[in-house]
């Protein structure tokens, strides 16, 4: 559409004059910004304000957003414009008059005169604040998304209950990015996203029974809910094992979580009445060792029964009932294995596969090839068997039974050189020659080696033998029962194989920088180290020359067991 | 004053504040220890998560106290000063607290938001700092209500001087100085591109960036002009035209000037709302899975 636009300027003035200019377009818009057809300042004038269309003969005027027309005294959002009709924006008038030839349509227009350049200035989006950039609106859109994605929805999918809970696997927003952290592989796998399967009630730490649903077979260190635990940290299972942390670390190793209540012991049990003060790990805050022996005791029908004890390590002093000299086995070249070796430790002890204990001593596998069980010099093949006594009596007389009466056996063999022990005079037993008759001399025989063999130079060289000088051999002699601790503390872990390699030395030498067995003479002697052993190297303190540890290093929690451990128990 | 003084002020007092504060902070963080891994959950992350939500809603008020101009506790400036201090320190207490655990999840999230919030401050200091001197040396040490005031008054000298010319050049200027552009939208503020438009001969408008059009068609005119009264004014339209076009560019550079000292309001105000959003659902989230 063509428009005339007559501006009438000076109005009412004799000055009073008239401009024409052509607008075409359709629309034809009106507005302050520059890149309207008509251009119109003031304060009232909003940039993009309204558009004139024309249809058949009709010019209607409509506004956009919230600009509106004054028609009449009256704002409208927009109107028809007959001929002769005006109407008003931001005081400007407008009129529409008769078209000139050549034009669809002419407009009047009267500009308002109060326009200044005060006025001029917001004509222009001049501000950030004038563009469509707001600071409100985007801080309630962010407030809400952030509220409702991050709090509403999840929390509606977990009020509404599990069976409403979406797959994780199928839904962005679950109460899974509520998490702090991921879980550990272990849980992840068996978990995954589920969160209330620990989480079974909102502001509520996680429960034990959360925990006790998997772990079925595992013990507490306490009975739950001891007087003892009052105000005590270690009141949950999350207490010591949390979750969601990076790197992933199930068991919390503060030493706080033992010392909190073993620095005061009195409190916690009577059943134990020497249990000691700890609170850490050197030569000041933690007690002396202590050690668990084996003790035999004889019963009236002669029978030994064995018990453990609990004593300090300091002065204990092992009854294991075997006769066996550490210093002289592994003195060089004094005593050699079978290759002609020195003996080391690992020819008797070997690492079981827990890397902390040791496969018992056997007599057949360790001892056997240098202690031979002989009797009978004329005999070197004939041994007698270990651990029968009487068994070994048995077969001393079947042999000299049948050497006597073997007609050939009549020539008195040469005594043979015996076998001394060391530091032994040598007491040549007289060669008799026996005329009694087969059975009575080979008793006589029989009697004469049992005492060889008991008293002097067989079992009494490793064993405690019990003399009742009776008459007859069988019974005579009493072997006391060996019994070797196999744990001297069994409440405590600790990992030979890792101390096998140790500041500047390994190996065989690693076991002899602990265990003083060069210098042990005697078989009672304790060849555990003491507590200032193991501070040498390590406190619970970090250092230069100090490898920490903690209490787990070293102790278990949890009681091996359902139950917990009882002397707590006890003391309810 | 304000700008310059902000990180100088009182001899950077909030400065040291923020250091002493920052200093407890690490000093809480280092005892944790070995036993477990650093973590917002142990008693130092409590500690160090309650000292930073304290701290971004302290420092979220002073928006409020910005525009509280009755109020009597403190000066604008100082209050800024510590916002910046005290902001700065919450990204170290935040990242202690955090202790360098991210995930996706709401808590990340939160800490998200709070770096945008900080880093966005960072740059408002950085305009705040550098902007306002080249905004007073452009200004000329006027205003910019006095820089409209006299593009209004050229403009009206433009237009009743074009109307003394003949219609050629009565239309071009007229149209030149109805089609000027100054500011517009966001990037045609903070770029100062110009958008000016002009038509010549009634025709399409087309682009009339700085003027220049005008001007050296009115240039051109002058030596042809035919009598002695058309020179004048013509004369008198050109030196108009080239005063506008100096006051046009001072107000286009002060418009962009203004637009950057502003824009990271845009980000910083309601990634700061976002970020309190975030910090409420954070807290009860932490507590709703103990």
């Amino acid at each position: 559409m063509d428009v005339l636009l007559r501006e009438r300027l000076g109005a009412g003035s004799q000055n009073e004059e008239f401009r024409d200019r052509e607008l075409s377009g359709d629309p034809i818009t009106i507005g302050s910004a520059q890149r309207q057809m008509l251009q119109l300042l003031g304060a009232g004038v909003l940039g993009q304000h309204a558009a004139i269309r024309m249809s058949g003969n009709d010019i209607s005027v409509t506004t956009k957003g919230r600009a509106r027309l004054r028609v009449d005294g009256r704002d409208v959002k927009s109107t028809k414009l007959a001929e002769g009709a005006s109407f008003e924006i931001g005081g400007h008038h407008l009129t529409r008059i008769p078209a000139p030839a050549g034009f669809d349509a002419a407009l009047e227009l009267v500009r308002n005169p109060d326009v200044d350049s005060a006025s001029f200035e917001s004509a222009y989006q001049a501000s950030l604040s004038d563009t469509w950039l707001s600071k409100r609106a985007p801080s309630w859109l962010f407030l809400a998304l952030v509220l409702a994605i991050g709090l509403a929805i999840p929390l509606w999918l977990v009020l509404d209950g599990n069976d409403a809970t979406p797959d994780p696997e199928s839904s962005l927003i679950t109460d899974a990015i509520w998490t702090s952290g991921p879980l550990h592989a272990i849980h992840n796998q068996a978990i995954g996203n589920d969160c209330q399967a620990c989480h079974t009630e909102l502001f509520k730490r996680v429960q034990d029974e959360a925990c006790e649903a998997c772990h079925k077979n595992i013990a507490d260190h306490v009975v739950p809910g001891h007087a003892s635990l009052a105000g005590k940290p270690i009141d949950r299972c999350a207490t010591c094992h949390k979750e969601h942390n990076e790197p992933t670390l199930l068991v919390i190793t503060a030493d706080s979580l033992c010392t909190d209540c073993h620095a005061e012991p009195e409190h916690l049990t009577d059943k134990i009445p020497h249990m000691l003060p700890v609170t850490g790990f050197n030569d000041t805050q933690h007690p002396e060792f202590e050690i668990s022996l084996e003790r035999s005791t004889k019963e009236a029908d002669g029978t030994f029964t064995w018990s453990t004890t609990e004593t300090k390590l300091a002065g204990a002093v092992e009854s294991s009932n075997l006769k066996f000299p550490h210093d002289l086995h592994l003195a060089g070249k004094k005593v050699t294995t079978a290759s002609g070796d020195a003996m080391v430790c690992s020819d008797c002890h070997t690492l079981t596969g827990d890397g902390e204990h040791f496969k018992p001593v056997a007599m057949e596998e360790h001892c056997r090839d240098c202690h031979e069980l002989t009797f009978d010099a004329a005999s070197p093949g004939r041994q007698l068997p270990h651990g029968q006594p009487h068994e070994a009596v048995a077969i001393m007389e079947a042999h000299f039974i049948r050497y006597y009466s073997n007609p050939s056996s009549a020539v008195v063999p040469k005594q043979r050189e015996r076998r001394r022990r060391p530091n032994q005079a040598h007491t040549p037993r007289p060669v008799t020659d026996c005329t009694l008759g087969a059975t009575q001399c080979a008793i006589q025989r029989t009697a004469s080696e049992a005492e060889q063999q008991f008293q002097e130079r067989g079992c009494v060289t490793c064993h405690e033998v019990e003399d009742n000088g009776g008459r007859d051999v069988y019974n005579r002699f009493t072997v006391l029962p060996v019994k070797l601790s196999h744990d001297f503390m069994p409440t405590a872990k600790f990992d030979h194989h890792s101390h096998l390699t140790q500041k500047d030395v390994s190996g065989e030498d690693a076991c002899l920088t602990c265990h003083a067995a060069t210098v042990s003479e005697q078989s009672s002697d304790i060849l555990i180290p003491g507590l200032d052993n193991c501070t040498a190297c390590h406190t619970d303190e970090h250092g230069e020359q100090s490898v920490p540890l903690d209490c787990i290093a070293c102790h278990a929690y949890h009681p091996i067991g359902k139950q917990p451990l009882d002397f707590v128990e006890r003391s309810q | 004053m304000l700008y310059e003084n902000l990180l100088r002020y009182r001899s950077g007092r909030y400065f040291w504040w923020a250091l002493a504060l920052v200093a407890v902070c690490v000093g809480v963080f280092v005892t944790h220890g070995r036993a477990e891994p650093p973590n917002g959950g142990t008693w130092q992350g409590y500690t160090l998560g309650t000292i930073g939500a304290l701290l971004i809603v302290w420092l979220t008020w002073l928006g409020i106290r910005k525009r509280s101009y009755s109020s009597t506790a403190g000066t604008v400036r100082g209050w800024t000063s510590a916002h910046v201090y005290l902001g700065t320190a919450c990204l170290i207490i935040g990242s202690l607290h955090s202790a360098m655990q991210f995930g996706w999840n709401v808590h990340t999230f939160a800490y998200i938001l709070m770096c945008l919030v900080i880093f966005s401050g960072f740059f408002g200091l950085y305009v705040y700092i550098n902007h306002p001197r080249t905004l007073s040396d452009n200004r000329l040490g006027g205003s910019r209500e006095s820089l409209f005031g006299e593009l209004y008054d050229l403009n009206e000298r433009g237009l009743t001087l074009g109307r003394q010319c003949s219609s050629e050049v009565q239309q071009g200027v007229t149209s030149s100085i109805e089609r000027t552009a100054v500011g517009g939208g966001v990037w045609a503020q903070l770029s100062a591109r110009d958008a000016s438009l002009i038509s010549v001969d009634g025709g399409k408008p087309v682009p009339h960036p700085d003027q220049q059009l005008a001007i050296d068609f009115v240039a051109h005119l002058i030596p042809r002009a035919e009598k002695a009264q058309e020179v004048v004014a013509l004369e008198e339209l050109l030196s108009v035209l080239c005063r506008r076009q100096t006051i046009l560019r001072r107000l286009r550079k002060d418009i962009q000037l203004q637009g950057w000292m502003q824009i990271w309001l845009y980000v910083h105000v309601p990634m700061t709302i976002a970020l309190i959003g975030a910090l409420i659902v954070h807290i009860i989230t932490t507590f709703f899975y103990w």
